[in-house]
């Protein structure tokens, strides 16, 4: 495959237009690898005529695919160890702790990939809170990607899946075997929901977060896009709630709204003032 | 740190030896358990050891177990690396003194990330 530098220029800024994800030209090889399916199936043979397809046929599920199959969907059980235990030892309690008239916890993996994410924090709930088995506690995934979406709603991962970040005493209690698939089980599943939303557009309709996980996203946004997701994102939150940012994440730009505070080698976030 | 690699395959020693070494752990080697057990009550002291289940003269479980049972350096981790996945086996192997577990096929990232977990690397 492999096209101009106009090509790759065309397609960084369709991406970016689409989903504020900016492809920068160090990594033009990516469009190739991730592109390679779709341009298949469109029946184009490389990725410059594949270019000129989209060039000529404005169709937007298209345009939306390529956008949606550029995303980086690395993720992990766990990912960030240092991270959980900051959620285990100071987040959860002082949220248990402010939620305990209404019993209710609505947690938000933003930008959560296939799942691995808000599974987890399903996971970190019945292990060490096990007083919230009474509790309504709902834990949303979103993503940009449909395909992605979809395959958190199955809930099955794959021996590599299931390798990366997941303890053996979780890996024998939580998932299912089935196989060679592990399927999470009914509890968790019925903890999480999963649903597409493009966190550089109109949110779809959500409920107000005590917490929200945004994690290793917000550097593929220009600063401009950061800002954006930051305001959208504490529209979406309850006062008192909690961001959580990717370790080499900040909210630099957005002091304003999101008070920082230090634990156990983390930064996290508090709502600092009303959405 | 430093890791004691135990497994019957030449080539998976020198390939995890590769992988760990870049980590940042120096690392001796055994072919089976009876070897690893022997180097375990002589003075060599590791801070982590990657068992190999299936091997000749004693199995990857057997050594686990009796080092456990005879209190050898306590405070080292041991991490058994097997294609085996059944509940049943994994849970033997965490009863038995294994701290955690690694299925094959791996990729270099998902024992690193294992390493995290057990406090052996950053």
């Amino acid at each position: 495959m492999g096209c101009s530098d106009s090509d790759y220029d065309y397609l960084r800024q369709l991406v970016l237009s689409r989903s504020a994800n900016l492809i920068d030209p160090s990594r033009n090889a990516l469009f190739e690898t991730k592109l390679k399916p779709l341009a298949k199936m469109a029946g184009a043979s490389n990725l410059e005529e594949f270019v000129s397809l989209l060039r000529i046929d404005q169709a937007p599920h298209l345009h939306r695919a390529v956008a949606e199959a550029m995303t980086i969907n690395e993720t992990s059980f766990f990912r960030d160890g240092k991270l959980f235990n900051v959620l285990r030892e100071t987040i959860f309690p002082r949220l248990i702790e402010a939620n305990s008239a209404a019993r209710k916890l609505q947690i938000w993996s933003a930008a959560g990939s296939t799942g691995q994410e808000a599974y987890s924090l399903a996971m970190l709930v019945c292990e060490h809170f096990p007083a919230l088995a009474n509790w309504d506690v709902k834990i949303v995934g979103t993503d940009i990607s449909r395909p992605v979406i979809e395959y958190a709603r199955r809930g099955r991962y794959r021996r590599m899946e299931v390798n990366r970040g997941l303890p053996a005493r979780m890996l024998v209690k939580y998932p299912e075997r089935d196989g060679e698939e592990w399927e999470v089980t009914p509890m968790l599943r019925s903890m999480c929901d999963f649903q597409c939303a493009n966190l550089c557009a109109p949110l779809p309709p959500l409920p107000v977060f005590d917490l929200v996980m945004l994690r290793n996203v917000l550097f593929y946004f220009t600063p401009e896009d950061r800002s954006s997701v930051f305001r959208g994102v504490h529209r979406q939150m309850a006062l008192g709630g909690y961001l959580v940012l990717g370790a080499s994440e900040q909210a630099e730009d957005s002091t304003k709204l999101f008070q920082a505070e230090f634990a156990k080698e983390c930064y996290f976030y508090r709502l600092s003032t009303e959405p | 740190m430093r890791a004691l690699i135990v497994d019957d395959s030449r080539f998976i020693r020198q390939y995890m030896r590769q992988l760990l070494e870049r980590i940042g752990l120096s690392c001796e080697e055994a072919t089976d358990g009876r070897g690893a057990l022997q180097m375990l009550r002589g003075s060599a002291a590791f801070d982590f050891m990657l068992l190999d289940v299936n091997m000749p003269q004693m199995s990857g479980l057997e050594c686990v177990k009796t080092l456990r049972d005879a209190g050898l350096h306590p405070p080292m981790k041991v991490m058994m690396v097997t294609t085996e996945a059944d509940n049943s086996f994994i849970c033997r192997a965490l009863e038995y003194g294994a701290d955690e577990f690694l299925m094959k096929p791996f990729t270099p990232e998902s024992l690193r990330e294992k390493l995290v977990m057990l406090g052996l690397a950053a």
